[in-house]
């Protein structure tokens, strides 16, 4: 089997968020250090380093210093990777960031910040914008203040609008992105209209995948069929009558699908995650979803080699692995089988057809949430929110 | 024949092309429906006389069941039946519950009721009722004949043949939703809750499309194969088309004249975007050009993509840097010593595209 090249990388710098948002994707064991919302200097302390501007890795309760990442992106470049996405947790956390972008601008990596913007000041803004940030991906909760800060679990919505504007002040292209679930998909409609009076280029209306944080509150997110048909015919709509103007992806939540989505292009084909502790991942929620495969960490070995041989890299790559019915289906080069977690999320075993395809034997685990989210009159509205440890020793200082 | 066998992008693009000249998406009655332009009269009369094709749709792909001998195939090509005819033991679209499952709220279960019947209820909604569809009192005598043609196909021809004929829908994944939109907008006398064909249809058709193509490219393998499939969508498009002329000659605008469909080889400088030599191409806000350094090439990135250049498109926008498109014409005559005239065009063309794609702006 030839290995291809990657293009794109997903560098989670942190799993400390101010937000607690209950359809987190990190995973749930994970609580790392956090700042909290309510502190009013979270995000503003990384202007102060400046002249340093560097983390030394015994700052950060096992996160990757900054030259472990300027290293990691650098390798990554040299692999054949394009696109780099900042991500979390919060990557605004991390008072290196205007380093680590510069750092990928010189390595010619297309940089995409992926933010719940809390922490971005102006200063900041300034900051990143002249290290050669390319564009903002902002995450919303709601178009309606009261419900999207119940959702995250914190005041965000308002400094979200300020921020939106600075993105736009700073001529950097914005991304929204609303995560959409049963308690805000009605609102879709409103959803959309803050995008276009936010100035958006491009709204993402995903629906929530049921990974991590999600997975445990599937029965509070999970919205009902006719709900999900509404919002596809006002996703539809929107889509036409904004073309030109502002790009619109509804992202259905696939278990009314009747295939499985394409996960990844195929595992090991185009993306790699690297998360906060090092560890390197073929799907960013691969180290919770599948307990039993051991991921390589870039302390130990470098990302060339971790992504041409190691055996969490190697599993699922190509068609080999397959099992029927995927084995003999000629889509298996178009959906890949689907989704690697999914199928151990749901199957417990990795390996198996996500069961979200009606040619799985499984199928019937889905069905039976779907028969229930669609047949009950009382649908469950209670959800646990993300768990965020307390911030520790340097991190406050 | 002495052509090879194209490899997939190029079958694919061949693919495209029949749709992207034939389709009939383009047939001015369907203009003229999706703009609000048609008389209930007329509305009605597409309603009954496509309501053949519908019907006739399950007895098509059971001939081409009848005609494929591999399980993976047929298992995959059933469920279109299933989906035209309903199925009892689904609900709705979606694959749940078991039959004569009581709901916790007392009702019974919605069963899929099919395609079919989606469409019976489009008719009634119309003000066209059911047995005014079924006994094929409007039915015109092309659109009967086109349809027989279509389900003849799949019966004679082999199976992967009739499934290319098929691909039709992989040229429009929007249609039915600019439909399901304009006939919510402008037909406002159509009870809304007839439309749910359309609806059932906007996620069933990217997922038939994509399982048809994924069936031809495997099954289709040699260059005959290859060029028969095209042909073979070619034919489907024009069975398409001639429904449409002939529902057009019998309710549409009374001009004595039916619309032409474009010719074959729409060439010349008439297509190419017109815009002056001193128009000035830029790359768009948030794009990027950049040389692959694992293959050399040309790409262009932008917010969570990546577009990869042939040679041409990467000149081109290497020149993009402020001059005027006259400017880079001559340079690029200059560089490769061809003819103006020509190169004029094909830069536009792909500077159309680019456009298009939203990765470039012209001022």
């Amino acid at each position: 089997m030839t290995i291809p090249r990657p293009y794109a990388l997903l560098a989670e710098l942190t799993y400390r968020c101010p937000l607690h948002c209950p359809y987190c994707s990190n995973p749930t064991h994970y609580c790392r250090a956090t700042a909290s919302v309510a502190d009013p200097e979270f995000g503003r302390r990384s202007a102060r380093p400046t002249n340093t501007a560097a983390v030394a890795s015994t700052d950060l309760n096992g996160e990757l210093a900054t030259n472990e990442w300027t290293r990691v992106i650098r390798e990554a470049a040299a692999l054949g990777v394009l696109q780099i996405g900042f991500s979390g947790g919060e990557p605004l956390a991390r008072y290196d960031l205007s380093h680590l972008i510069r750092t990928a601008r010189e390595a010619n990596l297309y940089t995409n910040l992926i933010t719940s913007g809390i922490g971005l000041d102006d200063d900041r803004m300034h900051k990143l914008r002249d290290a050669g940030l390319d564009s903002v991906q902002l995450s919303f909760q709601s178009d309606d203040a009261d419900l999207a800060d119940e959702i995250a679990g914190a005041h965000a919505h308002q400094r979200k609008l300020a921020v939106a504007q600075k993105i736009r002040e700073a001529g950097i292209p914005l991304s929204l992105n609303f995560v959409i679930h049963r308690r805000n998909i009605d609102r879709l409609s409103q959803m959309i209209e803050l995008a276009e009076a936010l100035g958006a280029e491009r709204v993402e209306l995903a629906n929530v995948q049921f990974y991590g944080w999600a997975f445990r509150n599937r029965a509070a997110l999970l919205p009902t069929r006719d709900q999900v048909d509404r919002a596809r015919d006002i996703a539809t709509a929107a889509k036409a009558r904004l073309a030109g103007k502002i790009d619109i992806f509804y992202v259905l939540p696939d278990y009314y699908e009747t295939r499985p989505k394409p996960c990844l292009n195929g595992w090991g084909q185009r993306y790699l995650t690297v998360n906060p502790n090092g560890d390197v991942l073929p799907c960013p929620t691969a180290s919770s979803a599948i307990p039993d495969l051991r991921f390589e960490n870039v302390r130990a070995r470098d990302l060339e080699w971790i992504w041409r041989e190691s055996e969490s890299f190697n599993r699922f790559r190509g068609t080999e692995w397959m099992p029927e019915p995927c084995q003999s289906c000629p889509q298996r080069e178009i959906d890949f089988g689907g989704c690697r977690c999914q199928a151990a999320l749901l199957t417990r075993n990795a390996a198996n057809t996500d069961p979200v395809c009606t040619l799985s034997p499984n199928r019937a685990v889905v069905d039976a949430v779907l028969g229930e989210i669609n047949s009950s009159s009382e649908l469950a509205r209670d959800w646990t929110y993300r768990a965020n440890a307390h911030v520790t020793s340097s991190i406050r200082s | 024949m002495t052509t090879g066998l194209w490899d997939r992008e190029t079958f694919v693009e061949n693919l495209r092309a029949v749709g992207t000249r034939a389709y009939h998406d383009k047939h001015p009655f369907h203009v003229a429906m999706n703009e609000g332009q048609l008389s209930p009269e007329a509305l009605r009369g597409w309603v009954a006389n496509r309501f053949y094709y519908q019907r006739n749709i399950p007895i098509k792909d059971a001939a081409i069941l009848s005609n494929c001998p591999v399980r993976e195939v047929r298992r995959i090509w059933i469920h279109r039946i299933l989906d035209h005819d309903g199925d009892a033991t689904r609900r709705g679209g979606l694959q749940s519950a078991q039959p004569g499952e009581i709901s916790a709220a007392g009702k019974p279960p919605l069963l899929d009721e099919g395609g079919i019947e989606a469409w019976l209820r489009l008719g009634e909604s119309c003000g066209l009722s059911r047995a005014e569809l079924v006994d094929n009192r409007h039915l015109q005598p092309g659109v009967r004949f086109a349809v027989d043609a279509y389900v003849n196909l799949a019966r004679t021809r082999a199976w992967p043949i009739a499934i290319a004929s098929s691909l039709t829908e992989l040229f429009a994944p929007d249609l039915m939703a600019t439909r399901l939109v304009a006939f919510e907008k402008f037909y406002p006398w159509i009870d809304p809750r007839g439309l749910d064909y359309f609806r059932r249809r906007t996620s069933q058709a990217r997922r038939d499309s994509d399982e048809a193509l994924a069936i031809v490219l495997e099954y289709c393998s040699t260059p005959e194969l290859q060029g028969e499939a095209v042909r073979a969508l070619e034919f489907k498009c024009d069975v398409l088309w001639a429904m449409l002329d002939a529902i057009h000659h019998a309710y549409g605008n009374k001009e004595g004249r039916l619309p032409s469909r474009p010719t074959k080889n729409p060439g010349g400088l008439e297509t190419a975007a017109p815009w002056s030599d001193s128009a000035r191409p830029r790359l768009a806000k948030g794009v990027r050009l950049e040389v692959d350094s694992a293959t050399g090439k040309g790409v262009l990135l932008y917010p969570e993509g990546i577009v990869e250049l042939n040679e041409t498109a990467h000149e081109i926008l290497a020149c993009c840097d402020g001059r005027a498109l006259g400017e880079i014409v001559q340079v690029l005559a200059e560089k490769y010593d061809a003819d103006v005239a020509a190169l004029a065009v094909d830069v536009r063309e792909t500077l159309a595209d680019l456009q298009q794609r939203k990765l470039i702006e012209i001022k």
